[in-house]
């Protein structure tokens, strides 16, 4: 897997630990059905403490560890603000984080709905993030994965293997490839080669699948 | 008449390319528009080390990346946009907006073209009163007398600008306009 080829036309880089993400699923999802295309699903697991610090909170929001400075903490608070609100207006609840997860199995399992049952991946991507930022799952238990799959109507016979072998080494090696690549957040729109941080952009990402048609749009956020 | 407080720098590309969508935003809702002066912290894009941490590689690739997309979208609104010598602070022309100007948005406008077009220096007392005398704003920053900016626990939130205030919300980005609109209608 190459990180900015796909036989899609469109590639979307997405992480279930990010907020930013999870708002990024309804439009996203709901761009590709009004397109009728399959967009590429990868993973992009963030390395977060790389650069915006690390921190742990307790279940009532006590910081019982921090290696913030103000200013991270000040784009960390407004992020998870920006967007609670706009999960809200999506009929989500958005509960921010006790800690920094690892949801790497959670994202392997994307490659594994993209290989096994690539029509149920709005099912999964609308299995896993409500829930997990409800704070009802833990993302880092193989079988909680593994239930989440079925929950969306996908086999997950043999993804704790896959998620160990075959789709470890996948995820892994498509990882070392995005920093070279220059992407390095989520969510990423990749479309021929063009690299588009942020759901702002998918006023031009229509524009561009639609074959440029009119003047293009600037950035916005769907309501 | 509602307004809509935006907090500004001159240095702040997102703010530069969130001018004319602002404007159009009140002239179409009859909204009232009031500028404020904030100052941001823009970075340079940081040369490739030989072992960077990917710290360090994510903030460089993410400003690379930043700047490319300012780029594309000064393209869509018919913008010149010059990075060669960004960033470059802008201390005095913030001090004179934050003075009660006559005419705003005339210092407003010449001021981001002057930063960006021009390469003009708007840390420079003579350069920035030059630009006021010429936007029919008959005052200059020595004389500087600040007009009140409102303190509120929102405010102290600003990370970045264009910064709206609105309803009681803090929005930075002109990609919440869609809501903002919603919020003044």
């Amino acid at each position: 897997m190459q990180a900015l080829e796909s036989p899609s036309p469109l590639i979307v880089y997405i992480d279930v630990k990010s907020p930013y993400a999870f708002v990024a699923i309804e439009p996203t999802l709901a761009l590709e059905n009004t397109l009728a295309v399959q967009f590429d699903w990868r993973p992009l697991t963030l390395d977060i403490p790389s650069f915006l610090g690390s921190a742990r909170k307790t279940d009532d929001g006590k910081i019982v560890e921090n290696k913030r400075s103000s200013t991270q903490w000040g784009a960390v608070k407004y992020a998870y603000m920006d967007a609670r609100r706009y999960a809200q207006r999506q009929g989500y609840k958005l509960m921010g984080t006790q800690k920094i997860w690892d949801s790497s199995i959670a994202n392997i399992a994307i490659l594994w709905v993209a290989q096994t049952a690539r029509e149920k991946m709005h099912g999964y991507l609308s299995t896993v993030f409500p829930p997990f930022w409800r704070r009802e799952l833990d993302i880092e238990d193989v079988n909680v994965v593994c239930n989440t799959l079925e929950s969306a109507g996908i086999s997950a016979q043999g993804f704790a293997e896959y998620s160990e072998n075959e789709g470890r080494q996948a995820h892994d090696q498509l990882q070392q490839q995005l920093h070279p690549a220059n992407i390095y957040g989520v969510p990423t729109y990749v479309i021929d080669h063009q690299i588009l941080f942020g759901r702002e952009h998918l006023p031009y990402v229509e524009w561009l699948l639609r074959g440029k048609q009119g003047m293009p749009p600037d950035i916005a956020y769907s309501l | 008449m509602k307004s809509l407080d935006i907090y500004i720098d001159f240095k702040s590309p997102g703010a530069y390319l969130a001018l004319q969508p602002t404007l159009d935003l009140a002239n179409k809702l009859n909204v009232s528009l009031r500028w404020f002066p904030f100052q941001t912290r823009q970075r340079a894009v940081a040369e490739q080390g030989v072992n960077e941490s990917k710290g360090v590689t994510h903030a460089r690739i993410r400003e690379i990346a930043r700047r490319n997309t300012h780029l594309r979208y000064a393209q869509v609104q018919g913008l010149e946009m010059d990075f060669s010598n960004h960033p470059r602070e802008t201390t005095a022309a913030l001090t004179a907006l934050a003075m009660p100007l006559v005419q705003p948005l005339k210092f407003i406008r010449a001021a981001f073209q002057g930063y960006w077009r021009e390469q003009l220096d708007l840390n420079c007392s003579t350069t920035v009163d030059k630009l006021l005398q010429e936007t029919g704003n008959a005052t200059n920053t020595a004389n500087a007398r600040m007009q009140k900016i409102p303190s509120t626990s929102l405010q102290e939130k600003i990370i970045d600008t264009p910064a709206y205030i609105v309803a009681g919300q803090l929005f930075i980005g002109r990609e919440h306009l869609p809501w903002i609109t919603l919020l003044l209608r």
